[in-house]
């Protein structure tokens, strides 16, 4: 169980960032920082060390299951929940395979959305 | 490639004849210069020979649009000849006219029946030659530009499919944004007037997400090839994932999801593990969709010598009997309500069809003891893929 005071949400798409990080200040997570990709991430996650990463699977260049795996080398205990557009089994196994704590479909309704975040903070 | 710039070739006068190659084997030395000269006269190229087995030679490195065959050669049976000829697979679509003095219905029927296309009577009339030989070579042409176009449209399905999906997930993202901060919106200090503009917005982009959802699912269906990638995959384990990662949406409405099967061993079945968990997510969505809240829903696997059987069962109200024809029809939809609002395109069960059959089985709907409704996946044991 977690209760997050900073976060980093990864996406290409700043209308998604914009969505999430409303979304996280709503659940009481303050300090919210952005990425635009695997890379940004990497250096943000270095520098920061947030309390949570929301992050897109999809992404150019190095895609987010890539940057999950590296962030897990940076800090094994990251707690890193994955947005995904489209839920392809693939990958949703692939996320959970590499130590996300869950994957929330991008196009769940707001509030849904902020549950199902809320439900997986409060898990252990 | 468009059809139109090709229309004009199917016209008979603009078949281009010229260069066209034809090889006869006639062991009258007299036919072969007589249908040398009138043939090169009108164009043909001209390949001949005296026998059987220098006819057949001669194929390999001629590759022939046409062949004049007599029945009555030397070395070999003419009828077999064709036999030999037809058996080859670049000569599948090359005419075989036979020329034969015996207009008997018998050798007639025999040549027909070893492949030829066409016979000529001896003597030859020429002009009738040339037409029985120019209406057998239009004919080839057709079935050529057909063949040519069908392959290109169906790459032009492929192509427009393949963009249909992209331009959809592009599409839906803003989208999924603009409703999302929509709602920030509508939960804020907002007037009257302003309340019903973000309504509106609202209701709006979530028209628009479910339109581009039926476009999607309209463009998985479309692409009616489903390559199968089957191996020896074990049913229960693919069930007892898709209920773990369905177990969020259920326990929202305090569905519970559960696998029963019998207490034999069941054997692994040969199946694409990854279309086959599409289809089980497919029904598992169904079923939580149509339940009432607090009910069951249970999968169970059967397995005797011939097949496999997997039952979706749900506590919901059934299916209406004389909707039952709707569900695997594309955008089918029965009047039967989601219990919690979800939305359904309707093409779920046909995607889930098109899977179970290209492995030749079988997926049917109907009711169960307690009234909701049971769907039946059927699936054979055996290790052929008869799709």
């Amino acid at each position: 169980m977690i209760e997050p005071k900073s976060a980093i949400v990864v996406d290409d798409e700043s209308h998604i960032r914009l969505f999430v990080k409303m979304i996280l200040k709503e659940l009481g997570v303050e300090d919210v920082r952005e990425a635009k990709n695997g890379d940004e991430v990497l250096i943000e996650y270095e520098k920061e060390r947030p309390d949570v990463v929301l992050m897109d699977v999809n992404m150019a260049g190095m895609g987010g299951v890539e940057a999950l795996e590296k962030i897990h080398e940076i800090d094994p205990d990251a707690y890193v929940v994955m947005l995904t557009s489209s839920a392809t089994r693939e990958v949703v196994e692939a996320c959970i395979a590499n130590g996300a704590r869950n994957y929330i479909r991008k196009d769940t309704p707001k509030n849904e959305l902020r549950d199902i975040l809320k439900q997986t903070f409060q898990e252990d | 490639m468009s059809p139109t710039q090709h229309d004009h070739l199917l016209q008979p006068a603009s078949i281009d004849y010229s260069g066209k190659k034809i090889l006869a084997i006639d062991d009258s030395k007299p036919n072969i210069d007589l249908l040398t000269f009138a043939l090169e006269k009108k164009g043909f190229e001209v390949t001949s020979s005296l026998s059987a087995s220098d006819g057949l030679r001669k194929l390999e490195d001629c590759n022939p649009d046409l062949i004049l065959l007599d029945i009555d050669l030397p070395d070999e049976s003419g009828i077999e000849v064709c036999k030999k000829i037809k058996a080859r697979d670049e000569c599948r679509s090359v005419p075989v006219i036979f020329i034969t003095a015996h207009g008997d219905s018998k050798t007639l029927v025999k040549g027909f029946e070893a492949g030829a296309a066409d016979y000529i009577i001896k003597p030859l009339k020429l002009p009738e030659v040339i037409a029985r030989i120019k209406t057998h070579l239009k004919v080839q042409h057709l079935m050529r530009l057909e063949k040519e176009y069908n392959t290109a449209l169906k790459q032009a399905n492929i192509e427009i499919n393949k963009l249909l999906g992209i331009t959809t997930h592009d599409l839906r993202n803003p989208l999924v944004s603009i409703r999302g901060l929509t709602e920030f919106l509508q939960e804020s200090e907002v007037t009257k007037e302003q309340r019903e503009l973000l309504d509106t917005i609202h209701s709006a982009s979530e028209t628009l997400l479910f339109l581009i959802e039926n476009l999607l699912d309209y463009a998985s269906v479309e692409s009616s090839v489903i390559a199968l990638d089957r191996k020896e995959s074990k049913l229960e384990e693919l069930i007892q994932k898709a209920i773990r990662l369905h177990s969020i949406t259920s326990e929202k409405k305090g569905i519970t999801l559960k696998l029963k099967t019998s207490s034999k061993e069941i054997n692994p079945v040969f199946i694409d593990d990854k279309r086959m968990s599409q289809v089980i997510d497919n029904l598992i969505t169904n079923a939580i969709k149509f339940s009432p809240f607090k009910t069951q829903v249970t999968i169970s696997i059967e397995q005797n010598k011939d097949s496999t059987i997997m039952y979706v069962d749900d506590q919901g109200p059934g299916i209406p009997e004389k909707e039952m024809d709707k569900l695997f029809t594309t955008f089918g939809k029965t009047s039967v309500r989601p219990t919690n609002n979800e939305q359904s395109t309707g093409l779920g069960l046909v995607i889930c069809r098109k899977i179970i059959e290209s492995h030749a089985g079988s997926i049917t709907a109907g009711k169960n003891n307690e009234g909701g409704a049971r769907f039946t996946v059927t699936l054979n044991n055996t290790h052929h893929d008869r799709a």
